[in-house]
């Protein structure tokens, strides 16, 4: 009798929540961009940041960490919202849009069995007060549209967001309305104006930013006893129906295209594209000329309306000012010297800013991206007829596995209680104790200690003409050497 | 019973221990938990003091500690480690000051801006006049106005008999993204070579 009753009680109070739904969300209605509400965006920030690097900052740490408590320590296994909301969080780039003390961190997600007629963001909430909330918010297009002189899409469809609850005290109905703001420009980052389309962090100039508001509205039932929780949404758009303001834009899901790094190398060397050769020449001039800097060359390579690019190479010297590498939508990464003081191998920091090129390229420009190392051929000392310098290149074959490997790097308990730079300190410290043992080969040791990081490692040819790619086979008779494959 | 007791509070205390395999401070196998590497051969040592470069209204002042069992990541290895702060004055402005690090008594001796970690021996990494089988210090150096974070060469010397140290700090190139500020610029010199004579 009392579990009956219980039923009712439970029918009634879904019936109560589905009828207060019903009421509160006129209709379902299509997102539409062109259906605009401006507003003054000078307090508006928008950013592309990869999850390694937010790990680092206590905003974000503290926010994942308050609605995925186990997250921190459990870095590559599921969370228990994960489980819960049956999700994978993809640690890859993260939107961060900071208006005054607000922040949100839109984050991909993936489904065990992904539905192609849609795809899901996460997205957290800190506001001023340090209070977390959280949305999964679903985009089920009707039409995406590649802008690609703005290196971002244009999305037409319907928007739906769904309160997350990471904190099951209290078996509950709760009717939450939510406003996605969804950001759109039509500026190019250097003041052109073009078509609209979703904000990137490109989209800097205020005047030429809008949000564009979709009303969600979720009646929620949380069961304390059983975790379980049954949502029904309803969508409109247009002016703002109440609830909280989720200021979010869409991340899309990457689809990979595989790529030759020998071709992208290869490009580096073309008088009509990169041209990098006139700027290794001018980073072996500086070793010779036994300079106590590190030296480098950024590598720009910007898309144009007519989807040629423009090729822009730029000598640093990384010197007091922090003139360092620049990572960005248009930088396809860098070439910098390692100096008498430093070795003839890239650091782990190499790779980290490695990954850092890859985080914030365009997806035109991913499959570019290289870290290019020129130094001293430790060989040269012994053998002055050889080469004086190397010449290296690095390739992304898997992303995921690069950020993994960093992050796992990073969260290591041995580098526990320290802050991100300590983290990188002691990181530094460990690999210097490592290339201090494996001076002998530092090429065997680069391919051993990051054989799991999804990189590449490529040697110029003595001439500058080709690249080789860097292997190390399996041991045959007690012998593990390097072998050279060149590029075709 | 009173044998069983005893018993007990043996295997209690014999459980709660950790086992701690000391090692050299060399040991290239580093970090590894549950490991305390120690200074056995006192190689730290000559490079504890105060020192102190002058020219004119420029000087750079350094305080080198040596701690020992330092306790890395609340106790999962344990080392003995060269610490330190630092002040840089150029031509009369103090650029920066980091002195009062040292009086923190942090239980992870990695956490203070300057830490000297990789003992190297002899004529390497551009070290061109090093005596073959002389120590030297790898270490790094932090900035907490600009966050530069450097290798620094610690290299025991004798100026007209005077205890001294020469140091170098070595900048490696870092990455900035296009839209974040500028940071400050680095607080203290790079790619130069300093004497600091001994206090």
């Amino acid at each position: 009798m009392k579990h009956k009753l219980k039923n009712y009680l439970k029918l009634g109070i879904l019936l109560f929540g589905i009828s207060i739904t019903l009421t509160n969300c006129e209709k379902e209605d299509e997102f539409n961009p062109e259906e605009l509400i401006e507003e003054n965006k000078s307090n508006y920030k928008i950013s592309h940041k990869s999850y390694a690097t937010l790990s680092a900052q206590s905003k974000f740490s503290n926010a994942i960490t308050k609605l995925v408590p186990n997250k921190n320590s459990l870095m590559n296994n599921r969370t228990v919202m994960e489980n819960q909301y049956g999700f994978t969080i993809i640690e890859n780039m993260v939107t961060e849009i900071v208006v005054d003390d607000y922040v949100s961190y839109t984050i991909l997600i993936e489904r065990p069995e992904p539905n192609s007629t849609y795809f899901e963001n996460l997205v957290l909430e800190v506001f001023e007060n340090n209070t977390v909330k959280a949305y999964i918010v679903k985009y089920t297009p009707t039409e995406i549209t590649e802008v690609t002189a703005h290196n971002s899409f244009n999305f037409q469809g319907n928007v739906e967001a769904t309160p997350i609850n990471y904190d099951n005290t209290l078996a509950r109905w709760e009717l939450e309305c939510s406003t996605v703001w969804v950001s759109y420009c039509h500026n190019d980052g250097t003041g052109n104006v073009g078509g609209s389309h979703v904000a990137g962090a490109n989209c800097t100039t205020a005047n030429l930013m809008w949000d564009t508001p979709v009303t969600s509205c979720s009646s929620v039932w949380y069961d304390d006893a059983t975790q379980t929780q049954i949502t029904t949404t309803t969508t409109t758009s247009g002016s703002p129906k109440g609830g909280s303001n989720l200021h979010t834009t869409p991340l899309l899901p990457e689809f990979e295209e595989v790529d030759d790094p020998c071709e992208k190398l290869k490009e580096l060397l073309e008088t009509d594209k990169q041209n990098i050769k006139p700027d290794i020449q001018f980073l072996k001039d500086k070793l010779t000329a036994g300079v106590k800097k590190e030296w480098g060359v950024n590598l720009n390579r910007t898309k144009n309306p007519d989807d040629t690019h423009t090729y822009t190479n730029t000598q640093v010297e990384g010197s007091t000012n922090g003139l360092d590498h620049t990572k960005g939508w248009n930088w396809i990464g860098g070439a910098h010297i390692h100096t008498t003081s430093g070795y003839s191998m890239y650091s782990w920091k190499d790779i980290h800013i490695h990954q850092g090129f890859n985080e914030l390229a365009s997806s035109d420009n991913q499959s570019h991206v290289t870290t290019i190392l020129v130094c001293n051929n430790p060989a040269y000392d012994t053998d002055p007829t050889i080469n004086q310098y190397n010449v290296y290149a690095l390739s992304t074959e898997d992303y995921t596995a690069l950020n993994t490997q960093i992050n796992n790097t990073l969260n290591s308990p041995l580098y526990s209680g320290l802050t991100y730079k300590q983290k990188l300190k002691e990181i530094h410290r460990k690999q210097k104790k490592d290339l201090k043992a494996n001076q002998a080969d530092l090429e065997k040791y680069f391919l051993k200690a990051f054989r799991k990081y999804g990189i590449s490692l490529y040697k110029a040819s003595d001439d500058m003409s080709n690249w080789n790619k860097l292997t190390l086979p399996p041991v045959k008779n007690g012998t593990q050497v390097v072998v050279k494959t060149p590029c075709n | 019973m009173k044998n069983t007791i005893l018993f007990i509070i043996v295997m209690i205390i014999t459980i709660s221990c950790k086992a701690q395999i000391i090692t050299d401070i060399e040991d290239p196998n580093y970090p590894e938990a549950g490991k305390y590497y120690k200074d056995i051969n006192n190689i730290l040592d000559p490079f504890v003091g105060v020192y102190l470069y002058t020219n004119n209204t420029t000087s750079f002042k350094i305080i080198l500690q040596k701690k020992t069992n330092s306790s890395a990541s609340n106790g999962v290895f344990f080392e003995d480690l060269l610490i330190g702060g630092y002040q840089y004055i150029e031509n009369g402005i103090e650029k920066v000051n980091t002195l009062n690090d040292l009086n923190n008594n942090y239980l992870d001796a990695r956490k203070y801006v300057i830490t000297g970690g990789v003992i190297m021996t002899g004529n390497t990494l551009g070290q061109t006049d090093a005596l073959p089988n002389e120590k030297w210090i790898n270490g790094a150096i932090s900035d907490p106005i600009s966050g530069s974070l450097d290798d620094l060469f610690i290299r025991k010397v004798a100026v007209s008999g005077q205890e001294a140290i020469k140091i170098f700090i070595y900048h490696s190139i870092g990455v900035r993204s296009e839209n974040d500020p500028v940071p400050p610029p680095i607080s203290y010199p790079i790619g130069e070579e300093f004497t600091l004579i001994k206090q």
